[in-house]
């Protein structure tokens, strides 16, 4: 009887609330360019050329072309040189195809603009290359009172007499296709300009759109660890972006900021550089 | 001195004899016998008014005669007599003498009241429908015209305004959150509340510091003669309220307790079960002592404490990794001696504390979030009423807010360098406020209330503000010591009403109010949610400027007991305050607090129609709103001029009671608004393998339309001079209208196998849902 009032109580207080899909008559919007390119210190430029979709497109097999831009004209330039870059397949993840260069590399202190030709529009962004900071300590730290599941702490100093921004970036050998940047990416020098700070590498889930386990790292795990100095503008996009989707689908924190491209013509997405210092930390 | 108006009142009387006989009666106030006269009253179903003397003429065939009296200011007077012995005069027990002297200023004609503040008797509150078997006080103040409600009853907003621009008093003393169940619910146990006013325009100048109006909760005083009692048994909570003599005639204290039961029920299960995971709790508890010093004095008391504690924990599922807490506090005490001097000259000198603070934890893993925000009052007010004579009074005193505010202070716990991110923040200021209001009855017809209020606010050091140089180094701009001051204002605050009665029927008014408010509510999540913060004023943050224009018109129907008035407004906010990110920052650090907000500007203006019966056997009112508010942020939407979330083109509602017979009444209200103004995404793209939308223009898509029905049968099964039992049943949302709180999207597939596909997913929190109360009186 008791468990009777309870659970009527129960009921009652708790609501009862329902869920359902609605359609909603949306205005139209005009499909953009998505530019996500990037220049490394040594490395060749990579461009992913996408387009963005009405919110109730369906993507399956017979349309995901059409958000993939895959004939544009991609062209890399610094100070020097210039290039067109050339469209490459990676068969493991969306979207499928992209731009990489073969004779401009990236250096540090170096600008480099980027030229993206589609459909009779110009798209036009540029970024610099700023000197990478070295991790001057990593420790683990295990998750409750699990010791076979650790997160991973690190460290470094940061350079004085100038702001600095960071992104971190992990891959864990044998489980991830690519470098993804963890939970909480960006890192700003704001409050810590010139000191040692920690840092505590969160997993962020491997994509929003695919199912996951868990934010930490199991015994065992050979992590390739990332740490890249990137520009402000970079930072701030990421940011922005990593704010959108710790909070996507959450009323309680409701974000829609818009992240700040820095192309020309209207296109979404970055174009940016970055130096990076590279660990593979086994978890022990 | 027959001025003294009532503006609500209702009776009915219940006759049961086989002969006929006439009886008169006149009913006069008990403290000053002033006759009064122009009154409604209904007995036995028919709605009779006084006559030119001033006097009630009915004809009865009954043996008993049932009475009941309910007008503002005054307490119910309900009694049953015999025939034969039917009083000449009723006396009716006045309860606030300070209001006393606003209704003896007033016109003769009871129909201004209506365009000066909107009244809701204990009675009013509890003949409506209940929600979970509560009557709520605030949600009966969201049928009146001109008051909306957010998304399912959440939060208040006044002609256009934000949720933080209303005063709610209790007792004379700010309230800053008065929400149960994450806002569903209001703090306000029916049994402990005497009466609500609402005041939307020229608001008198001895209120001030909130910019769109004046919720007044005047709490049950105790009864000087007689000891009752009254118990509420509904399915959420019980309660018990408790009033009565401590010295008769001379002292009284009222107490009133009520508490949610599901914890306790919870305990008894088992620590795996799923129902376990979530606990909610809340109690409110109300104390009220006055005493009767001498011919002169009264001393009163007034407390309030309410607390509501949800926590949410997955142990159930063994996994452990997710915990979530959510707490909040509210308490004042105040204590008030009110001393009549002569008849021209009284005074009222308010003391009171009160404070607020709410918490918030949640842990993944083993991380640990916790935020906090807390204030605290110190209120002193004097304030003076002066009766020059019948035509021309005044009201003037001095009012002083000391305001201790932490507005945002979190503490990360678990995470590498975690104390680099915590922050706690204590914000002193005072508010300090010189009033006056004067009132002049120039002949029957014109009448002019004016108002000026002189508010000073100081924020008080210790405080230290930061700034950053070019390379991000964080260093001090200014220190200032504790007591020291860091930033003044100074704001002029008029107000000014004109009233105009060509005829006993008629009303018209003029008004102009402008208000300045020092502590705002920013809003964290696009919901109403308790869990917004306080933040006092700065030299960052100005004081919101409100100020509107307001026309109205009131008639009386002739011999009918129907009011009807009509209002149109226009209104201009300054100053107001959105947080920069939408959720709060943790990446900034060492910033000030006041770094995180845009400030802008807000416009509203509308139309309210208000039909009232208030007496009969069928009473009730229609009540429809045509307005529109917008904001205009410049560093929002590029400056572009958008609707503000509460926008509702239309907000109608419809209440009515009906008593079917001395056993059962029945009540209905049916609600009707425009959907709420959101932002939703209109397309989205892919980077790094995430889905990132991009929005809609703000708030410029509607949710579909609320709206909603909720009826009540009430079953008396006992009434006798000593005891009263009667069991209400209610159906909050009657034909299951799916009414959405928010919307949100899921995706679904994935893309790298090319199945991809977002959807929209409405919530809706409440469907249908029927509760049971019991309640017994004891008198």
């Amino acid at each position: 009887m008791r468990k009777l009032i309870f659970y009527i109580s129960f009921l009652s207080f708790v609501f009862i609330s329902c869920t359902k899909e609605v359609n909603v008559n949306l205005p139209e919007t005009d499909s953009q360019l998505v530019i996500e390119g990037w220049i490394e210190q040594g490395k060749y430029p990579i461009v992913y050329l996408t387009k963005s979709k009405k919110y109730t497109d369906k993507i399956d097999s017979s349309n995901f072309l059409n958000y993939i831009a895959s004939v544009a004209k991609v062209t890399v330039s610094n100070n020097y040189n210039s290039e067109v870059l050339t469209l490459k397949l990676n068969q493991n993840q969306f979207p499928f195809y992209y731009y990489e260069g073969t004779e401009i590399l990236g250096e540090i202190g170096d600008t480099y603009t980027i030229k993206v030709e589609l459909s009779g529009k110009t798209y036009e962004g540029s970024t610099t290359i700023l000197p990478s900071v070295s991790l001057t300590k990593y420790e683990f730290q295990p998750v409750e009172n699990d010791t076979t599941k650790k997160f991973i702490n690190i460290q470094f100093q940061d350079p004085p007499e100038v702001k600095n921004y960071y992104r971190v970036y992990i891959k864990r050998l044998n489980k991830d296709h690519s470098y993804k940047p963890c939970y909480l990416s960006t890192i700003n020098d704001v409050g810590f300009n010139g000191e040692s700070f920690s840092y505590q590498i969160v997993r962020n889930y491997s994509s929003s759109l695919q199912e996951d386990d868990t934010r930490y790292f199991v015994q065992g795990d050979s992590v390739m660890v990332k740490f890249c100095a990137i520009d402000q503008k970079t930072h701030d996009y990421w940011k922005t972006i990593d704010g959108l989707i710790a909070v996507s689908a959450n009323p309680f924190g409701l974000s829609t900021n818009t992240p700040l491209s820095n192309f020309t013509n209207d296109a979404l997405g970055i174009f940016y550089g970055l130096s990076s210092k590279n660990y593979l930390i086994v978890i022990k | 001195m027959f001025n003294l108006i009532w503006s609500f009142f209702f009776c009915f009387f219940i006759v049961s004899s086989f002969s006929q006989d006439t009886i008169h009666f006149k009913v006069v106030d008990n403290e000053n016998n002033i006759l009064t006269k122009n009154l409604f009253c209904e007995i036995n179903g028919k709605i009779i008014h006084t006559n030119k003397q001033g006097t009630f003429s009915f004809t009865h065939n009954s043996d008993s005669i049932f009475i009941l009296i309910t007008a503002l200011n005054y307490e119910d007077y309900f009694n049953i007599f015999n025939s034969n012995y039917f009083p000449q005069i009723i006396k009716l027990n006045p309860v606030y003498k300070e209001l006393q002297n606003v209704e003896i200023t007033a016109s003769q004609n009871q129909q201004k009241d209506l365009l000066e503040n909107l009244h809701l008797s204990k009675r009013e509150i509890k003949l409506l429908p209940t929600f979970l078997g509560e009557n709520d006080p605030v949600k009966v103040l969201q049928l009146l015209p001109g008051v909306q409600s957010g998304v399912d009853g959440n939060g208040i907003f006044v002609r256009g305004g934000n949720n933080d621009q209303n005063l709610i008093l209790y007792d004379d003393v700010p309230l800053y959150n008065i929400s149960h169940l994450f806002g569903f619910f209001s703090v306000f146990n029916s049994n402990a509340i005497h009466s609500i006013d609402i005041l939307k325009n020229a608001i008198p100048s001895q209120y001030g510091g909130r910019v769109s109006s004046v919720i007044d909760i005047k709490s049950q005083k105790g009864n000087l003669r007689n000891w009752n009692a009254e118990s509420n048994l509904g399915v959420l909570a019980t309660s018990l309220h408790v009033n009565g003599p401590l010295k008769k005639d001379t002292s009284a204290i009222s107490f009133s307790v009520r508490r949610t039961y599901v914890d306790l029920f919870q305990k008894l299960l088992s620590e795996s079960s799923q129902l376990n995971a979530t606990n909610y709790f809340f109690y409110d508890i109300n104390f009220n002592y006055y005493r009767i010093l001498n011919k002169k004095n009264t001393f009163y008391v007034s407390s309030f404490n309410g607390k509501d504690k949800f926590s949410y924990n997955d142990q159930w599922n063994l996994k452990n990794i997710f915990e979530n807490t959510i707490d909040w506090n509210s308490k004042l005490v105040s204590a008030r001696l009110e001393t009549n001097y002569s008849d021209k000259l009284s005074q009222k000198w308010l003391v009171a504390v009160n404070s607020y603070d709410l918490n918030f934890g949640a842990t993944i893993y083993n991380f640990g979030l916790d935020l906090g925000t807390k204030n605290n009052d110190l209120i002193t007010k004097l304030e003076y009423d002066y009766k020059y004579n019948n035509r021309f009074k005044l009201k003037y005193g001095l009012e002083s807010l000391y305001h201790q505010n932490s507005p945002n202070n979190y503490q990360i716990n678990g995470l590498a360098n975690a104390s680099a991110y915590n922050k706690n923040d204590r914000l002193y200021s005072l508010e300090t406020s010189l009033f006056i209001g004067a009132q002049y009855d120039l002949n029957p017809k014109w009448k002019a209330k004016a108002g000026f209020r002189l508010s000073n606010f100081n924020q008080l050091g210790p405080f230290t503000r930061t700034a950053l140089d070019s390379i991000g180094q964080t260093y001090i701009l200014k220190a200032t010591k504790k007591g020291e001051i860091v930033h003044s204002y100074f704001r002029p605050e008029p107000r000014l009403a004109v009233y105009y009665h060509p005829n006993e029927q008629s009303t018209y008014s003029l008004s102009y109010n402008q208000s300045y408010q020092y502590l705002h509510l920013a809003p964290i999540s696009s919901l109403s949610l308790p869990t917004d913060i306080w933040v006092s004023s700065s030299s960052v943050i100005q004081p919101q400027e409100g100020r509107q224009i307001a026309l109205g018109y009131e008639y009386q129907f002739k011999s009918k007991p129907f009011v009807l008035s009509i209002e149109s407004y226009y209104k201009r906010m300054n100053h107001l305050i959105e947080y920069k990110q939408g959720v709060m920052s943790l990446t900034v650090l060492n910033n000030n607090y006041d770094d995180n907000f845009y400030f802008g500007k807000g416009e509203s203006y509308g139309i309210e129609f208000y039909l009232k019966k208030a007496i009969g056997k069928l009473n009730g009112w229609v009540s429809y709103t045509l307005s529109k508010s917008t904001r205009t942020f410049a560093d929002i939407e590029n400056g572009r001029t958008y609707y503000a979330k509460n926008d509702r083109r239309h907000n109608a509602s419809l209440v009515v009671n009906y008593k079917l017979n001395k056993k059962w009444t029945a009540s209905m209200v049916f609600v009707f608004q425009t959907g709420n103004a959101i932002t939703i995404p209109l397309s989205n793209y892919f980077l790094e393998g995430n889905v990132i939308n991009t929005y809609s223009p703000k708030n410029s898509f509607r949710l579909p339309s609320y709206n909603r029905m909720d009826v009540s049968i009430t079953y008396a099964y006992k009434q006798t001079d000593k005891k009263e039992s009667s069991f209400n049943f209610s159906i909050y949302n009657c034909y299951a209208r799916r009414n959405p709180f928010y919307y949100y999207y899921e995706t679904i597939g994935n893309l790298d196998k090319l199945q991809f596909e977002t959807q929209l997913k409405q919530i809706s929190l409440i469907n249908i849902l029927p509760s049971i109360s019991w309640k017994i009186i004891f008198k």
